[in-house]
């Protein structure tokens, strides 16, 4: 009841005659005539009514092939890279009120944070490191020859050495000094080094690496553990029966099961030589990922190996300057030197790619900051109309009232939002730092590190939940349903990772395993969060209504305690005034009559006319005796 | 007692903690709760509707018989006042009197209380009623289905328990009501018997100001017909008389015309007119007589 009601109540009460007073009385409403069941039916019916189909299942799932897509031009995966994905946009603006506009989250999932760090490395990549077409020299050492001069020397005498992937002794080192048993005119059984992962593919896979010099993406791909010796014919294949060449251990063999499975011409491997160079080939890849592992993590950390380039062009300054030669230790200083400019300069590019990132992430809020008024302005004029909506009188009025809204939210918000905004910044900027030392490491590692950044992630969130500035206006119920939406949007989110390396595995190329596993990792949330909705583990749904309804009832108990306050004070006071008036008019009316003057008697009556509220017809004697003789004054009994 | 003593104690000790945990792991707990909700809001919402009732009843009787006062006193004042002042009058001027009047009755408070949803409303789960379902449910649930239950329970019967609250403050306001309604018309009843004395007291004054004017009119040798007397040809006082009582008469119309509660049965009583018309018969016959005298 709002204070009109009360003091209509009130008034009434107060204004009321004295034969009216207890009509009056019982004519007030100290509490709604609502039943109370029909309360509780109705809260029942508005949360039964909660979240339609369209909105629970179809704009999310929409709006996650809308993200899907947006991965696929670099355009607009720009907007990805400043937090605004379609989900974000639609599911922020539709949760916005004035009242109620909601927290800003800057950071987004897992899988986007992955894709920024990722982008970040392509386009390193692309631009920063030298490209391996037409370079195959930069990347291309000696290794491979020493490689081989190892092997030959440690085959003692003997003409033929054993061939790593067939397992047999039948290739020569040496084209002068073939195995004559066998009719081999073109050389086919030359012993040749063979990168196990091709150069190619190690350059595609560490090109992006900002914490690998050149040097060292060599030195990983020309290692020990990616060389094999095996004979021409397989390494660089037999005419019409194809070869090794730039394919990785997988992809020949792959290639000449397809060749046999269709009875073109092959190279007759068995498949102990098929095994052998699967496996051979996986723990190459294996050993590439610990060494890239190794290699970053000595780089970030002081302990990496200078470029020979740098420090052969320092050794030689430094002799110049002294005038002779360095010694081991000497050269051993230069050495750490160089590996702490190494560890600055990864650090720089670091600091720097988190920076920007966190930066985009700023742009992104503040766009979403301005955004969130004005969609809720555009919806509020389709849903209620320009004029209706903010009940103005012209199209002029209205635009002018809502321009000034979002213009009042902005301005009066904007000290929060900026004081907010250095905090997120600081926060964006660790978690993508972190993100970028994450996207420098390769394999089963770069997995650990993701999942345990995902886990710190989830129990800072739930850390939040449970002891943040809201968790006092949370019950236990609604924390729990909230870490566990945490919990599974991350995991979800880390899906999409999976998702991702799995349709490259079976074949979709990015951009579209990128969009598809966007796509679906979206659609696997949205529909996560039904299904948590749906299941309500924690009974949140039953909680919150129970809450809405005491929320009701304790509205309407304020009102009747008010009401009925109001009421009987109004009553009370009514009375007493009344009764001392009454008795007041009465005695004067007695002393006239005891006194025997009419006079005083007739006052008395007067007053007591007004009293009751009675309309005597006449105020005084005369217009009495005027009235009553020409027969005006009606007095009907 | 000795060792054994100790073990039975330990034994009960760890019985009490295991069977603490089962019942919070099957939500036993959570339903002990809320049926202990039930039955405390139970018993103390069926409390306070007796208290209401009786109250409503205690309340309503006196209010009846303040209701009955000042019935009585308006029939007092159509059968009795109204006719002997009509009477007294009827030399000066013809006053119709109503032959109804109002007659009221109050009955009692409209406030319907509800009453309490029964179990089968707002349980979702029962560990008293059905013990083995629910626990075989907890067991092959793993808890999760009955934990459920028993909390959307709790939560019902919170609900429940503050929708009773609101039904217990309406009566609380109720009662609040009933009262100042009981007061006023204690008030109002005292107002109609004042007024009841009063006009006795100045129908009586009346007489003479009646009388002085007839005599004064015979003294013109006047017929004593009302058309032709005028109360200018009475003195000031003897006006003022004929006044005071015209004001009360019109006051005290009002207040027998005016509906005083306004809930409850009004009947229209017809007066007994035969025996006050009797009675203005015998009356005029003296005033003849006296006329003739004169």
């Amino acid at each position: 009841m709002d204070k009109v009601k009360f003091q209509e109540l009130e008034d009434s009460i107060r204004n009321a005659s004295p034969l009216e007073l207890a009509s009056k009385l019982q004519e007030a409403e100290l509490y709604d005539k609502k039943e109370t069941r029909e309360v509780i039916d109705e809260v029942y019916k508005e949360f039964e009514n909660q979240g339609s189909l369209v909105d629970e299942v179809v704009v999310p799932v929409f709006m996650s092939i809308a993200d899907g897509f947006l991965e696929s031009t670099a355009t607009t995966r720009k907007l990805r890279k400043k937090g605004l994905t379609a989900s974000r946009i639609v599911s922020d603006c539709q949760s916005f009120s004035y009242e109620n506009p909601g927290e800003e989250v800057i950071i987004p999932n897992g899988y986007d944070e992955l894709k920024n760090a990722r982008d970040i490395t392509i386009e390193y990549g692309e631009s920063v490191r030298i490209p391996y077409k037409n370079n195959r020299k930069v990347y291309d050492d000696d290794s491979k020859e020493y490689y081989k001069a190892r092997a030959v020397q440690a085959n003692g005498g003997r003409k033929n050495l054993v061939d790593e992937y067939t397992g047999e002794r039948n290739i020569t080192a040496y084209q002068n000094n073939a195995d004559n048993r066998r009719n081999d005119p073109n050389h086919r059984y030359q012993a040749q080094p063979d990168h196990i992962v091709p150069l190619a593919k190690v350059h595609e896979q560490l090109k992006g690496n900002y914490a690998l010099s050149d040097e060292d993406i060599a030195r990983i791909a020309n290692s020990d553990s990616n060389l094999a010796l095996t004979a021409a014919r397989i390494n660089q294949g037999e005419k019409g029966k194809g070869g090794k060449k730039d394919m990785t251990n997988k992809e020949f063999v792959d290639d000449q099961n397809r060749r046999e499975a269709n009875g073109e011409d092959n190279l007759g491997l068995s498949q102990d030589t098929k095994d052998r160079m699967l496996r051979k080939g996986k723990e190459a890849g294996e050993a590439i990922d610990k060494d890239t592992n190794q290699t970053v993590l000595n780089n970030i950390t002081g302990k990496g190996t200078a470029d020979q380039k740098l420090y052969v062009e320092r050794y030689k300054e430094q002799e110049k300057k002294l005038g002779r030669s360095l010694t081991q230790e000497e050269k051993k200083v230069i050495d750490q030197q160089l590996a702490r400019e190494k560890q600055i300069s990864i650090g720089k590019d670091l600091s720097k790619n988190a920076a920007g990132q966190a930066k985009d992430y700023m742009i992104g809020n503040i766009i979403m900051y301005l955004i969130k008024p004005l969609y809720y302005e555009i919806s509020d004029i389709v849903r209620n109309g320009m004029k209706e909506g903010v009940g103005a009188e012209t199209i002029r009025e209205a635009l002018k009232i809502r321009f000034s809204r979002v213009k009042d939210y902005v301005v009066s918000n904007t000290v929060h939002f900026l004081g907010n905004s250095v905090k997120d910044f600081v926060m964006a900027f660790v978690s993508s730092l972190i993100e970028g030392v994450i996207s420098l490491f390769v394999g089963i590692f770069k997995q650990i590190l993701k999942v345990v950044k995902e886990g710190i992630r989830i129990f800072v969130q739930a850390g939040k939940v449970l002891f943040g500035k809201h968790s006092s206006e949370m019950t236990p119920a609604q924390k729990g349903d909230k870490i566990v939406q945490i919990l599974g949007g991350s995991i979800i989110a880390i899906c999409g990772i999976g998702i991702e390396a799995l349709l490259n595995k079976i074949g979709i190329p990015e951009p579209w395993s990128i969009v598809l596993s966007t796509t679906l990792s979206g659609i696997a949330s949205a529909l996560f969060m039904l299904l948590l909705d749906k299941i309500d583990l924690f009974s949140v749904k039953a909680e919150k209504r129970r809450m809405r309804i005491e929320e009701i009832f304790d509205e309407r108990i304020k009102d009747i305690r008010e009401a009925e306050n109001t009421f009987n004070t109004a009553a009370i006071e009514t009375m007493r005034e009344q009764n001392l008036q009454f008795n007041a008019i009465k005695k004067n009316i007695w002393d006239g009559i005891e006194t025997n003057n009419i006079s005083t008697i007739n006052t008395g009556l007067f007053r007591l006319a007004s009293f009751m509220h009675v309309d005597l017809g006449y105020n005084n004697q005369t217009e009495f005796v005027e009235k009553f003789d020409s027969g005006e004054l009606e007095i009907a009994l | 007692m000795g060792i054994f003593g100790w073990i039975g104690r330990k034994a009960r000790a760890v019985a009490a903690a295991i069977s603490r945990g089962y019942k919070s792991f099957s939500g036993q707990a959570t339903f002990e709760e809320a049926d202990r909700m039930y039955e405390d809001i139970k018993k103390r919402f069926e409390e306070h509707k007796a208290f209401f009732e009786k109250e409503v009843e205690n309340i309503s009787s006196q209010i009846e018989e303040h209701v009955q006062s000042i019935n009585k006193s308006k029939e007092t004042i159509k059968t009795e006042l109204f006719p002997a002042f009509a009477e007294k009058m009827h030399i000066l001027k013809d006053i119709p009197v109503s032959e109804s009047y109002l007659k009221e009755y109050f009955n009692g408070s409209n406030l319907k209380v509800d009453s309490i949803k029964t179990k089968a409303n707002l349980y979702l789960i029962d560990f008293k009623k059905n013990p083995f379902k629910s626990n075989a449910l907890a067991i092959i649930s793993l808890g999760f289905y009955t934990r459920k239950k028993a909390k959307e329970t709790l939560e019902k019967v919170r609900e429940e328990k503050k929708r009773l609250e609101e039904e217990m403050v309406r009566m609380d306001s109720e009662l609040t009501k009933l009262k100042a309604i009981n007061e006023a018309l204690d008030i109002i009843a005292s107002y109609y018997t004042s007024m009841v004395e009063l006009y006795n007291a100045l129908l009586s004054r009346l007489d003479n100001s009646v009388n002085f004017l007839i005599i004064k009119c015979l003294s013109y040798a006047h017929k004593i017909v009302h058309e032709q007397m005028s109360i200018k040809l009475l003195p000031k006082t003897q006006q003022a008389e004929i006044m005071a009582m015209v004001s009360i008469s019109k006051i005290m119309k009002t207040m027998v015309d005016t509906k005083i509660i306004l809930e409850g049965k009004t009947d229209i009583i017809q007066r007994n007119i035969n025996s006050a018309k009797n009675d203005l018969h015998i009356q005029k016959e003296e005033i003849n007589k006296l006329n003739e005298a004169a």
